[in-house]
């Protein structure tokens, strides 16, 4: 009928784009299982996009609907943001989030009781503090040594998620202490009537097991789940999308690439997408074309990666540009080499590079430390996106914030961004204390008034994330139990931000430019710069036994290249190399080699 | 999917109502009962067209025997649905409100109650707020969404089907021909359209049509002045390509006729007709996956046959929606729901779906159900052929006399009123079983709550009574229903009473009447024989007859009973029994018969 057709030509306008790309129309067209693998720069999220799009308009009819896991909250946010611009809101029918959200939100919020999973009653999320003191008691119990509890922090984890099921023999044979340990601390968390993280996908996927109702009730409210990143997804999400997609029935449709499978300490295996795109239910689309970078670097990123995968550039491509810079005096000399050196020629040179089009990445947070201080001194206003950021870029709640603060300094006069989004967004948040039309009015009067009281660029920081946890934040959540972790980093920032912190007075102005990120430089891990791209990326420390790591493993050396790769591919045109002059690393000397016989 | 249970807490007729349910409902029940505030509590649930203002309760609604309402006191109106999976679209709706112990079963409830932050008892509507959630979490709220997808709709008792049909607007006929012209290419409507126009115009030429438009508008003219001319005209309505789907009448009598003209039956008909095609295009269309169809007073302005016809088509083929050759058999989208006064609606109702509602004394009203009291697949068989119209008026009465025959039928209104008691105004049935097999009736009587007393007769077999099985039997049936943990201590203990005598005795507290042989043979020995005699004198019998008769009326006592048996059942003993009912006037009543009705009359 007609009028379906003009709600849809967002997408089908979108969908022509990728018309003249052959292997993203397979895809876009695809009716069954189908396994999309993408290198860098290749059209990935565009594809997927447009293509749920697609699904959600022509495949799936309400109540039914789509559920996409992504590998953080920021990709589920900008999945949202791209979907949104394709015409599709975000309804009930479609979920978007990680492997974590989905399993408390879609499984074990809901069904926790009925799938018999025996959890305490209004049971919630544990803050990091409580999973160190059950950490700290089961160790008492268990092990009763001297030495430090959270050492055992890591064994633990991945004790947990390598044994996805506990009936098997080996729980008790593989490791005994450990499995103990585990079971300590499993019940010392229920005593305090929460769950911890890696709970989640485990709890939601023993669920699943044992309940085929569960898995047909997913089947009924998601006939297809669309998966991205799914190399850095894990084994609990691999046994979720079997059971789901090849014993219930739920249709695939998984996005990723082996080659930047970076998070094997996280549990993740980039054989498990090789294994699945070779099933033979399955239909694999392999995109070729890089639209990112520049021919060069896209030449060179195949030798860093020391695979020939046979990437192409579409005609008309700039070339790129390769740099390697030696320096002298450890991480410090890199650091004034690149802000007192390259950055001024470069801004020199190309006058037109917005500076939140450059990148600095490295392989480890510390150094990020090191270029921090360098920055600032040579007066250079940059965003941190690593682990020792001033909060972790991926909390949901402190983007929010950075939105409610944009609010407050220009956006109540532009309309940038929309207070309608402010408020949907913070509905969403808060989900579980704006449960009706009602509550959502009431949120929204409350927050309306405290920003409008508020909106005054130059207020100090802390005062007004004081305001807002007191006046909006504390009140709405009393009844979310899926956010006490949020709760957690905003009053960790707000210790950073007092007087007793270690972080320099700011104002709401600077808190909302974070936000925007518009005119400052990134300074981020390789890890954190995964799916991003830049005009420019510095590479600094990039030299053996930081990358790959002394003693490494033959694995380990494994993901180390395919981290580097991941560094390396962000580039869209140049990309400098920098490392201590006689301690390259040997990726850097395997792309110079190469680069040069070439 | 089905409604398999619903619950009500302080609403209105209800003080706790906890009914069992099997999908369709038939609720019957007296006036001012409750069935139509039943069929509210579930608008409350489900019904989309019922704006919240109407959901918001107040104090008013609360059930009048509560006296005080005070900060705890709550209206809650809950149904479980179960069998939801076979949809997966009515899965998707509703997976999330599954009950904590039974993923099998989906709660959904409604629940006012007064504002938290209220010191003191309630005062007026206001100190209250209503919410609507699944599952036993009042954080799994729901709202429209669901509502859109498992509708009810409700057609009001005092229905105007001909003014609906009539209005375009409210008219159910509407979506449909809506629909049906979504698909038609617009330049053939214009084509339409114009011949329309042409054939119009040439109908308001005629010289005679002319002249009576010109003298409308010269009135008109002449009575409004010049500033408020609104230049009448005649002509055919809209011929506008968009619109000429509402110029589509409903005609009857093979065009005929318009609406109008149709008797208030055929008009309720077709609008029942239409109504329900309107819900299976919304659901072919994927607008909506199951409807819960509720229907006041089915039988408005129906011939008893035409409701038996209708409502069995309804029940039998749209509900049940026959599975095709291999298939499963499918949910049907569609529930029906009916409150309905009419004995012949409820003799092709499934068995299952009867629900009768009860006014208690100080408990406000009770549901009983047939939903749940194990029916064999015998038994329910042999309980729909049994519940025929006439005797479909048990579900109707306060109090069942059953019989094993017509004999007994005839009869026992007589005795009755030789007792002083009118039967028809204690609401009492007598009905036959034709026969001796009790148990299904007993079932259902025991699961509607409706009380009974059985006569039946000693059957002496071989020196032992036949009628002792049967009545032990009947016991252990009746404790069942009652739900008695151990229902064969009561039966072992009668039986071990010692002798029939007593047993037959014990078993009459549980209204289980008992003679000591057949029931003429009982009225022979009980003051009846010259009555009896005569009559049979009266019937044309051989001339060995009628001397053995001559006999037996010169001393009664000589009489041979098995002889006696088969005269009367030459007669007919249903028409033996109507003629002797005349004679009845004036004459002792057998015991057993006086206090199987007094069991019944005491505890209506």
């Amino acid at each position: 009928m007609w009028w379906i057709v003009s709600e849809a030509a967002l997408y089908l306008r979108a969908a022509q784009d990728l018309q003249s790309n052959e292997r993203q129309w397979q895809a876009y067209e695809s009716k069954g299982n189908c396994v999309l693998l993408a290198g860098p720069g290749s059209g990935k999220t565009k594809t997927l996009t447009v293509k749920l799009a697609r699904m959600l308009s022509e495949d799936v009819e309400a109540p039914r609907g789509i559920a996409c896991i992504t590998y953080n909250n920021e990709c589920a946010r900008e999945l949202e943001t791209r979907l949104e611009a394709l015409g599709v809101s975000s309804t009930s029918r479609v979920f978007i989030g990680t492997v974590h959200s989905f399993s408390l939100t879609q499984i074990l919020l809901p069904y926790a009781k009925v799938a018999g999973l025996g959890l305490p009653d209004g049971f919630s999320v544990a803050t990091r503090q409580q999973t160190r003191t059950a950490l700290e008691s089961a160790h008492a119990k268990v092990i009763a040594d001297a030495g430090n509890p959270h050492r055992w922090d890591l064994p633990l984890s991945r004790h947990r998620r390598r044994f996805l099921d506990r009936t098997v023999p080996e729980w008790k044979t593989h490791d005994l202490q450990l499995t103990k340990l585990t079971e300590a601390y499993e019940t010392e968390l229920r005593s305090m009537g929460v769950i911890d993280f890696d709970d989640m996908p485990l709890l939601a996927l023993r669920a699943l097991k044992e309940n085929s109702w569960l898995r047909k009730a997913l089947v009924a409210k998601y006939p297809i789940l669309a998966v991205d990143e799914y190399q850095d997804l894990g084994l609990a999400l691999h046994g979720m999308v079997m059971g789901l997609c090849f014993s219930a029935g739920m249709r695939l449709f998984a996005v990723g690439d082996v080659d930047q499978s970076i998070y094997g300490f996280t549990g993740a295996h980039p054989e498990l997408l090789r294994k699945l795109s070779e099933r033979e239910d399955i239909e694999t689309v392999k995109l070729g074309l890089n639209y990112r970078s520049g021919s060069q670097i896209v030449t060179a990123s195949e030798y860093a990666l020391g695979e020939k995968r046979g990437y192409q550039t579409p005609e008309g491509a700039p070339e790129g540009e390769v740099h390697f810079t030696p320096c002298t005096n450890g991480y410090e000399g890199q650091a004034r080499h690149l802000f007192e050196v390259l950055l001024p020629q470069l801004l020199k040179l190309n006058p037109d590079l917005e500076i939140g089009q450059i990148a600095i990445l490295y392989p480890a947070a510390f150094i990020g430390d090191e270029l921090a201080a360098i920055a600032t001194q040579n007066d250079y206003s940059f965003i941190r996106t690593d682990g020792n950021s001033l909060y972790p870029r991926g909390s949901r709640l402190m983007r929010w914030l950075e939105q409610c603060a944009m609010w407050c300094c220009e956006g109540w006069k532009t309309g940038k961004p929309s207070v309608k989004n402010i408020i949907s967004e913070g509905a969403r948040l808060f989900h579980e204390g704006v449960v009706d039309e009602d509550a959502k009015l009431i949120f929204r009067r409350c927050l309306l008034t405290i920003l409008w009281e508020q909106r005054d660029a130059d207020v100090a920081l802390d005062e007004w994330l004081g305001v807002l946890r007191s006046e909006v934040v504390y009140p709405m959540s009393t009844k979310a139990r899926s956010l006490a972790d949020e709760l957690e980093v905003l009053q960790a920032f707000l210790e950073r931000l007092g007087p007793e912190g270690d972080v320099p007075k700011m104002s709401l102005g600077d808190f909302a430019g974070m936000g925007a990120g518009l005119d400052r430089i990134n300074l981020s891990t390789l890890h954190s710069a995964k799916g991003r791209e830049f005009d420019v990326v510095f590479m600094c420390g990039m030299e053996e036994g930081r990358i790959p790591r002394h003693n490494a493993s033959g694995r380990e050396i494994r993901e180390a290249r395919r981290l580097f790769y991941v560094g390396f591919t962000r580039a869209r045109l140049k990309v400098h190399l920098m490392y201590g002059a006689n301690n390259s690393s040997r990726f850097v000397d395997e792309l110079r080699n190469r680069l040069e016989v070439a | 999917m089905h409604l398999s249970r619903i619950k009500i807490e302080n609403f209105r007729n209800f003080s706790d109502l906890d009914v069992a349910l099997d999908g369709n409902i038939v609720i019957v029940g007296e006036n001012r009962v409750g069935k139509s505030n039943l069929l509210f509590g579930l608008r409350l649930l489900l019904d989309p067209s019922l704006p919240d203002s109407s959901r918001q309760l107040g104090l008013s609604d609360f059930w009048d025997g509560l006296g005080q309402v005070d900060e705890k006191t709550e209206i809650r109106i809950s149904i479980e649905i179960k069998d939801f999976e076979s949809d997966f679209d009515v899965l998707a709706t509703l997976t999330d409100y599954r009950l904590d112990d039974d993923p099998d079963t989906v709660r959904l409830t409604y629940l006012l109650r007064p504002q938290p932050e209220l010191e003191g008892p309630p005062t007026s509507d206001a100190d209250f707020s209503f919410i609507c959630f699944g599952g036993e979490d009042e954080t799994k709220r729901f709202g429209h969404d669901l509502r859109r997808r498992i509708t009810m709709d409700l057609l009001h008792a005092l229905r105007d089907a001909e003014g609906d049909l009539g209005a375009w607007r409210r008219s159910p006929l509407r979506p449909l021909v809506e629909d049906a012209f979504v698909a038609i290419d617009p330049e053939k409507l214009d084509e339409v359209g114009q011949k329309i126009q042409e054939a119009s115009e040439a109908a308001i030429k005629f010289a005679e049509v002319n002249a009576l438009e010109k003298s409308i508008a010269e009135l008109f003219l002449a009575m409004a002045g010049p500033k408020q001319d609104v230049h009448p005209s005649l002509g055919f309505s809209a011929t506008d390509a968009s619109r000429i789907n509402r110029q589509i009448r409903l005609l009857i009598d093979q065009g005929q006729r318009g609406i109008a003209d149709a008797s208030l039956g055929s008009a309720n008909l077709i609008f029942l007709t239409l109504k329900l095609l309107g819900l299976q295009h919304l659901i072919e269309k994927n607008k909506r996956d199951h409807s819960l169809l509720a229907i006041e007073e089915p039988e408005a302005h129906l011939h008893p046959h035409l409701q038996r016809l209708v409502y069995k088509h309804l029940f039998e083929a749209i509900v049940k929606d026959e599975p095709t050759e291999g298939e499963e058999q499918e949910d049907a989208p569609l529930s029906v729901i009916l409150t309905t006064h009419s004995p012949h609606i409820a003799s092709v109702a499934p068995l299952s779906s009867l629900l009768l509602l009860r006014a208690e004394t100080d408990a406000g009203t009770k549901g009983y159900s047939t939903a749940n009291s194990g029916f064999s697949e015998a038994e329910t068989e042999d309980l729909t052929r049994y519940l025929d119209v006439t005797r479909a008026e048990m579900v109707f009465s306060r109090g069942v006399i059953l019989v094993e025959g017509d004999a007994e039928r005839f009869l026992i209104p007589d005795f009755a009123r030789e007792m002083g008691t009118h039967l028809d105004e204690h609401g009492i049935s007598v009905c036959s079983v034709s026969g001796t097999n009790f148990q299904p009736y007993v079932k259902f009587l025991s699961a509607l709550g409706i009380p009974f007393s059985i006569i039946t007769d000693y059957d002496e077999y071989k020196g032992k009574p036949l009628a002792y099985r049967r009545a032990l039997n009947l016991v252990l049936t009746i404790k069942k229903a009652q739900g008695t943990a151990d229902p064969m201590a009561e039966t072992t203990a009668i039986h071990n009473l010692g002798s029939y005598e007593k047993s037959f005795s014990e078993c009459e507290r549980f209204g289980i009447f008992v003679n000591s042989d057949t029931l003429e043979t009982e009225l022979y020995e009980n003051d009846y024989a010259s009555e009896i005699i005569s009559l049979l004198q009266s019937q044309n019998f051989g001339e060995k007859r009628k001397a053995l008769l001559e006999t037996w009326q010169a001393d009664p006592s000589t009489y041979d009973p098995v002889e006696m048996l088969k005269m009367i059942e030459q007669v007919g003993k249903g028409r033996f029994a109507q003629r002797l009912s005349a004679k009845i006037p004036g004459k002792q009543v057998p015991d057993y018969i006086a206090n199987a009705i007094k069991h019944v009359v005491d505890r209506v």
